[in-house]
């Protein structure tokens, strides 16, 4: 009788497991991707399939240009598509206010990432976004040019690091512009991602705290200082080409030794080598107002999951995964963003981070690093001011163009409230 | 008609054509001889602006050769496929449609056909929202279905066809529904033999249309197995890193290939306007 019931019991766990198998081996999950190279984004995919072989993943690989837009189209219905998604870091609490992000508060162990990742995943003391990468601003520069100009290279201590005054002084030495050759250039020249570390260092918040007001900090009078300056560069100092705003097409310029300095993101470590082999050049902290406080960009990738996704087992075990610390130091080996966990700065010390570049990013994280502001209505400011900048680059008046711009940003961001 | 630029000698009228065309065409060359450069001398001369910019030092396949790898293949098969599919169907529709309103009198006809103009002065912006949600609905995303159907009626192609049935007299319609022919058999051997240009003005639009068809795509069906050219030529770029050369190689590709229907409808095109013609 015993051996019976053993049997029956026996066979009908094997008939679940097989039908649990079954049912798990279609369990399909969309994955909304940033459109990175193929080669950067599928050997962290596969390993998840060797890892979670029951789970079929779809991946699709949005451009940069698009992806914002799509992700928009997506979650706006509502649906269960896609399951997973990238999330740009300073839109989470656009993306909260929305409902497109689940709160993974409860799945993480926020004692692993680093404070400045944390910061910019958390709405309302919640996780809403799994950090997943981060990025800084380096100084770079061309020996070459610098070496023909006379100029002394600044020194890799941040300690030391150039004012913005130092740098516009070496960088008219440079500046050849009759024969395109120039002092200097912001790799995302029209950002405000690049560009707001210039007021926050003369010490203008950028928003109120709240996150829902633009007229007054916009257009404050430090702000106002902080972008004539940049204005400057390229109307008065003439150090910078005008009407360039494409980062990749700035990262061209300083690749093929057409420009003395460039602020570059840790990833033109790698881009710069592997594109430009021949090209001499060295390094150095971002530069800072005299009168202020040195400010570097921060922030970056991270993932998100869909709340009206009907595979919520298997989203949380990708995050899961993609979380992991093996599963960080492959998508370093792959991308070299800055890491948002502690345990991967430490494992690859004496390895990657040995490089006198990476000492630099990693102490701009920990002192300088500021978040861009934080509000729901992030995408809105982002576009309003990269058109404010544009017309900045090319001499509209910086009082009346930020004011008109926070006045515009004002009107978007009361849905908000 | 008298030919641009008659007052000027002949001479001199040739040499200012030319130099316009070459002003408009001076960007593509440069796109396609910067497809055929090695990687780093893309950017060595785009800015000091001299005949070196136009004139590459060393001539390279690399990019044509790494641009047509199986996945751009697979693009360029699905655009052509959707592209022509989006061609037959919107032909028919949209003739059936003008037909409609060019020969039948029925209540509402004003009312519907300023709604077909008002459709196509719609920015596609503005309804992507409702319209995905349609395509989730019906249950297209991820299928050709989802990046066909959209596009096969347009407000402009009804026009077209309206305005070019309009002129057909009706009296060959009458004389057709006298001997005996059906409304179909009006259409379809009276009006459509008739309507060539209009035709070849139809398929070319809806053929660029699909042809260029980006953020729909990039939206309804990005699933690897039905990305589209320019989504494939996107590919070549992100915020971090842009394979020019790659992206010069894969857009040429895309330019010629466009340029194989208009080579192909041109002639049947003039053919048509000299054929046909109504007694």
């Amino acid at each position: 009788m015993a051996t019976r019931r053993a049997l029956f019991s026996c066979t009908a766990g094997l008939a679940l497991l097989a039908s649990a198998s079954a049912w798990a081996q279609d369990t399909p999950l969309n994955v909304l991707w940033m459109g990175w190279p193929e080669e950067q984004v599928e050997p962290l995919m596969d390993a998840f399939r060797e890892a979670q072989p029951d789970i079929t993943l779809n991946v699709e690989r949005i451009p940069f240009a698009q992806i914002f837009q799509t992700i928009e189209v997506r979650l706006n219905a509502r649906g269960g598509d896609p399951d997973i998604f990238i999330v740009d870091s300073p839109l989470t609490a656009s993306y909260v206010a929305r409902g497109y992000l689940l709160d993974l508060t409860p799945h993480l162990d926020a004692s692993r990432f680093t404070k400045a990742a944390l910061a910019a995943a958390t709405v309302d003391d919640k996780i809403y976004s799994a950090p997943f990468g981060s990025s800084s601003a380096l100084l770079f520069y061309n020996k070459t040019l610098l070496e023909e100009a006379g100029i002394e290279p600044p020194s890799t201590d941040p300690a030391e690091r150039w004012t913005w005054a130092q740098l516009v002084e070496a960088a008219e030495k440079i500046a050849k512009p009759d024969q395109g050759i120039w002092g200097f250039v912001f790799e995302q020249a029209e950002r405000p991602y690049q560009l707001l570390p210039l007021p926050m260092s003369l010490g203008a918040e950028m928003i109120s705290p709240d996150g829902l007001t633009a007229t007054g900090y916009v257009d404050s009078p430090k702000s106002v200082e902080a972008f004539q300056f940049y204005q400057d560069l390229y109307q008065t100092n003439q150090v910078s080409p005008p009407g360039v705003f494409d980062n990749n097409l700035t990262f061209e310029l300083f690749g093929t030794g057409k420009v003395g300095f460039f602020v570059g993101n840790p990833y033109d470590l790698v881009n710069l080598p592997t594109k430009y082999p021949d090209l001499e050049w060295g390094l150095a902290p971002h530069p800072y107002f005299a009168d202020g406080t040195p400010v570097t960009p921060t922030g970056a990738w991270h993932i998100g999951v869909n709340p009206n996704t009907d595979q919520m087992d298997a989203a949380l075990t990708f995050i899961d995964f993609m979380m992991q610390d093996d599963t960080q130091r492959l998508w370093l080996k792959i991308r070299p963003y800055p890491p948002v966990l502690e345990a991967v700065w430490e494992a690859e010390a004496d390895t990657t981070f040995a490089d006198p570049g990476w000492a630099i990013v990693r102490h701009e994280l920990t002192e300088t690093a500021r978040s861009r502001p934080a509000t729901p209505g992030w995408r809105e400011y982002e576009d309003i001011m990269r058109l404010a900048i544009r017309d900045i680059q090319t001499g509209a008046d910086v009082q009346a163009t930020l004011t008109a711009a926070a006045e515009r940003t004002d009107r978007e961001l009361a849905k908000y409230r | 008609m008298r030919a641009p630029f008659a007052w000027l000698p002949t001479g001199l009228r040739y040499l200012t054509m030319a130099l316009i065309a070459l002003a408009l065409l001076l960007p593509l060359y440069w796109m396609l001889i910067s497809s055929l450069r090695p990687s780093d001398e893309i950017f060595r001369y785009a800015t000091d602006f001299g005949w070196r910019t136009f004139f590459p030092e060393d001539l390279t396949l690399e990019h044509w050769i790494g641009a047509l790898d199986a996945g751009y293949l697979r693009a360029i098969g699905n655009s052509l496929f959707v592209a022509f599919s989006t061609v037959v169907l919107g032909i028919l529709v949209n003739s059936l449609a003008g037909f409609a309103f060019a020969v039948f009198d029925f209540p509402g006809r004003t009312v519907l056909f300023v709604c077909v103009l008002a459709s196509f002065m719609m920015p596609f912006e503005a309804m992507v929202l409702p319209l995905y949600h349609l395509v989730r609905f019906l249950g297209w995303t991820d299928s050709y279905k989802a990046l066909i159907m959209p596009e096969v009626a347009s407000g402009f192609i009804i026009f077209l066809f309206r305005q070019f049935f309009v002129g057909i007299p009706r009296e060959l319609f009458e004389a057709a529904r006298i001997d005996g022919a059906t409304w179909w058999q009006a259409y379809w051997r009276i009006a459509m033999p008739l309507t060539g240009p209009t035709i070849a003005t139809a398929a070319l639009m809806l053929f660029i249309l699909q042809w260029e068809a980006f953020f729909w795509p990039l939206v309804a069906a990005s699933a690897p197995d039905y990305v589209v050219v320019q989504v494939a030529i996107a590919r070549h770029s992100n915020l971090e890193t842009t394979d020019w050369g790659g992206m010069f190689a894969a857009s040429s590709i895309a330019v010629l290939m466009a340029l194989i229907p208009f080579l192909a409808f041109q002639r049947y095109y003039v053919r048509t306007i000299v054929q046909s013609g109504v007694k």
